[in-house]
């Protein structure tokens, strides 16, 4: 008796039994609901696919990767207020497939522990953009001091970079008379403290690019942006 | 002063659209099928060829596979068909994809122009639960063989499949997914059931027999003759069923034999050690909340209602900046201006939001405007202002569930053939087909209905009535043949003689008339279609029941007839052969057992 519970739990048997046992029920499912149909045709298969849409900034000639203005001053050297910096700006279609893309910039000042500081202009973080009208729209609607929307107004190829929406960078000079005076008076004495507003602040561009799919893209821009926008033959009109 | 800079870039791809069709990309593929007069299922491009095109879709795009059968066969021919999805897009491998809902509509037009739908919904997928994903949530009832014609020598139907993307729930996790659907067909000639007699007679209207070539033929004094009854062969030859039986019993007692040796194994063990796990990935963001006074600058938001829905006041729910205001713009979207960095604002959707009037989506959320639709990158209802940001509504589509049942049953109630249980989303209409059951017909070969909530109330009945055997006998008059002497009693023996008169050029064989000697009233044919939502009066006799019972026995039938499908088209010796194989290695599983068995004995009386 143990020999034969010994041969019963052995992985063998166990495989061996189901192998067969398998067959033999496969087998006795042949039956007569199949025996009328005589000739079977191959399978006739078609897959879909969706491919990726992909877009990629590009800071003056090179994609980037994480942050902008990593080469806009040299080791050691200051940013010097008033001054233009080359900064250019355009996007790339990195994906398979044509698209629509626009491009959202803000700008605004933070605190030495990142807080924004609303307070401070961000009209002074001066970003020149161009070619706006022929082949950048500017969203009124959407546009702020802070935020800037821009839409390339043409379908953007894969593999293909639209032009320039920013070639410049300049921080405006006058920031350093932006001073704050408190007037403190103590017996006979009065102190003066001058105080610069800018002083430890730090300014922040921040570029977000977004792309739409070429099919159905005047519905696709409504729904995914919630703007309207009206495409005839590949050319884009904000409403 | 010093100054530092920080900048940042986010980059983000959007694949999400709008299904709007007028403006959708419609793409188009066409196949020809036919029944050849060499009995093949032939087609103008090769099937390899189908199976490696590829689609290239985007969402809110759709596409229309036709396929034109045609039959080329000298024989009127019953077509069937299969329809199968073998990948969703949420099935491709890497791809987080989910919640995309499907428009899928599969229809069949006859000969004369008529169109049924064999399926269609338009909420295929959607946000539901069923462990059907996405599109093979459209197929479930379409996976068996389903019948679709009769097509004579030189008709032709056509089978059209459209499925179209949804493009408002179908986001960027959808990029590079990939899917794949499979249709098949079937053939069968259409002489089931009947037998055709062609009566040959002299010139005196008696009977007399003939051979194959037309050239009369004595009869035996026992009635027989040498001449051969040609009765269509309507399935296998040989009686299959006692084999079948011995295997399935077989079968059983060998998977008890393997259960038996598993749990053997496992009281051994005493322990079993269990291996899991467990992968959490968690992303935090973490981020200062400090509020900062800001007496110059104000701030936008906007609420975008998006392409399914129109926006009023009520969806600000609160404004914690009494100096803000709300505006609507055409029903569109929402500008609350004048806030305060800091403030908060409260939208509700759900009140402020209204759907366009019969929309099949429902309101999920709202998100930042370019952003994904997907639930984990919906914004909080409660927004705190940090700058000017857009949002937008986001839809989804609530794939609701519903099991649904096909049961087989004669006019008694009792069960054919096991019922199947299958799903789809309430509203949809489903058409499910028969089953082919020697001897039976069904009152319909395909039964539609739409489905409800209630699951008891999705029932699909076939109900089958017994065919009785028909007997058409074609009387043939043999000129010139001389009158066989009728003998008392003689009869012409029972079944007999199909004989194609072509030996007699002079004087040809010339049906005279045709008479049909039935064993009971015929049996009207079935519809091809029957809508159950317009049947008010019940069926004769049994009218169908509910009976769930059968779920787990139907759905393994199923998957015991996918395997069986393509060993049911051997030839009855490879059958036989293949019997024999497995009742060879059964008996030598027995005779293992039996040998141990009796060693084991031994060695214990020793």
């Amino acid at each position: 008796m143990k020999k034969l519970k010994k041969l019963i739990a052995s992985p063998v048997t166990t495989i061996a039994a189901f192998a067969v046992a398998a067959g033999l029920l496969l087998f006795s499912s042949i039956g007569g609901a199949r025996a009328a149909l005589t000739y079977f045709s191959d399978d006739y298969a078609a897959n879909i696919q969706l491919h990726e849409i992909g877009v990629t900034l590009v800071e003056n000639g090179a994609p980037v990767e994480g942050e902008l203005l990593k080469g806009l001053l040299a080791e050691g050297e200051e940013l010097k207020l008033g001054k233009a910096y080359q900064e250019q700006l355009n996007v790339y279609n990195s994906g398979v497939i044509n698209e629509y893309v626009r491009v959202s910039i803000h700008k605004y000042w933070v605190d030495r522990e990142g807080e924004k500081i609303p307070s401070l202009s961000p009209e002074l973080i001066g970003l020149n953009l161009v070619n706006l009208g022929t082949d950048w729209l500017v969203d009124q609607e959407a546009t702020t001091k802070e935020r800037t929307v821009l839409y390339y107004n043409k379908l953007l190829a894969s593999q293909s970079e639209t032009p320039l929406f920013a070639d410049k960078l300049t921080i405006d000079g006058s920031i350093a008379d932006r001073v704050g005076e408190t007037r403190e008076t103590s017996g006979g004495y009065t102190t003066i403290t001058v105080t610069y507003e800018y002083d430890g602040a730090r300014f922040c561009i921040e570029a977000k690019v977004d792309g739409v799919q070429e099919h159905n893209a005047q519905d696709a821009i409504w729904s995914a942006w919630g703007r309207r926008v009206t495409i005839d033959d590949g050319v884009l009109r904000l409403n | 002063m010093r100054k530092r800079l920080l900048t940042l870039v986010l980059l983000a791809g959007t694949l999400i659209c709008a299904p709007a069709a007028a403006r959708a990309e419609t793409l188009a593929s066409e196949r020809n099928i036919s029944f050849t007069s060499d009995n093949k299922l032939s087609e103008d491009r090769s099937a390899a060829d189908m199976n490696n095109a590829v689609y290239d879709l985007q969402p809110g795009d759709d596409i229309t596979i036709t396929l034109n059968l045609k039959n080329d066969n000298a024989s009127a021919a019953n077509w069937y068909m299969t329809n199968e999805v073998l990948q969703s897009l949420e099935e491709t491998a890497g791809s987080g994809a989910s919640g995309g809902a499907y428009e899928y509509e599969l229809a069949y037009t006859d000969p004369a122009g008529a169109r049924e739908i064999l399926f269609t919904s338009d909420t295929v997928g959607g946000e539901n639960n069923s462990s059907r994903v996405g599109l093979k949530a459209a197929t479930s009832g379409l996976e068996d063989f389903l019948y679709l014609d009769t097509l004579s020598p030189g008709q032709r139907g056509v089978i059209t499949l459209r499925v179209a993307l949804d493009g408002e729930t179908q986001g960027n996790d959808y990029q590079n997914t990939l899917a794949s659907l499979q249709m098949n067909f079937a053939v069968d000639t259409t002489t089931v059931n009947n037998q055709t007699v062609t009566r040959v007679v002299d010139e005196n209207g008696t009977p007399i027999l003939v051979d194959d070539s037309g050239n009369p033929v004595e009869v035996d004094e026992d009635g027989g003759s040498s001449a051969r009854t040609r009765i269509v062969r309507t399935g296998d030859e040989n009686d299959l069923l006692p084999y079948i039986a011995a295997a399935g019993v077989s079968g059983l007692l060998l998977l008890f034999l393997a259960i038996l040796g598993i749990k053997e194994r496992k009281k051994a063990k005493n322990a079993v050690k269990a291996l899991s796990l467990a992968l959490a990935l968690s992303l935090a963001w973490g981020m200062s909340g400090r509020a900062q006074a800001a007496e110059d600058y104000t701030y936008t938001l906007r609420l975008y209602a998006g392409a399914q829905g129109t926006i009023d006041a009520s969806v600000v729910q609160r404004l914690s900046d009494a100096g803000a205001t709300v505006s609507i713009e055409d029903g569109e979207v929402c500008v609350v201006s004048g806030l305060h960095y800091g403030e908060q604002v409260v939208f509700d959707i759900q009140r402020g939001v209204a759907l366009q009037e019969g929309s099949k989506y429902y309101r999920k959320g709202f998100r930042v405007s370019g952003e994904d639709t997907n639930s984990n990158r919906l914004a909080n209802p409660s927004v705190t202002v940090n700058g000017d940001t857009d949002y937008v509504v986001a839809y989804g589509i609530q794939g609701e569930t519903v099991a649904y049942t096909v049961t087989y049953r004669d006019t008694e109630g009792n069960e054919l053939y096991p019922s199947a249980v299958y799903y789809g989303n309430v509203g949809d209409m489903p058409v499910v087909a028969y089953q082919y059951i020697e001897g039976w017909q069904p009152q319909a070969y395909n039964l539609g209905k739409t489905l409800v909530a209630d699951a008891s109330q999705n029932v699909f009945d076939f109900i089958y009535t017994r065919i009785p055997t028909v007997v058409n006998t074609n009387t043939v008059v043999v000129p010139g043949q001389p009158a066989a002497p009728q003998e008392p009693g003689a009869q012409e023996p029972e079944g007999v003689t199909v004989v194609e008169p072509e030996e007699e050029p002079e004087a040809p064989i010339e049906p005279v008339g045709e008479e049909i000697e039935e064993d009971e009233t015929p049996l009207a044919p079935p519809d091809d279609y029957r809508n159950l939502d317009e049947e008010e009066t019940p069926l004769g006799g049994y009218d169908g029941g509910e009976d769930g019972d059968d779920d787990d026995k139907g759905i393994m039938t199923s998957i015991l007839d996918d395997i069986a499908t393509p060993l049911a088209v051997l030839p009855t010796p490879a059958k036989a052969g293949i019997l024999a194989v497995l009742a060879a290695l059964a008996g030598a599983g027995i005779w293992l057992i039996v040998a141990a068995r009796k060693k084991g004995k031994k060695e214990d009386e020793q």
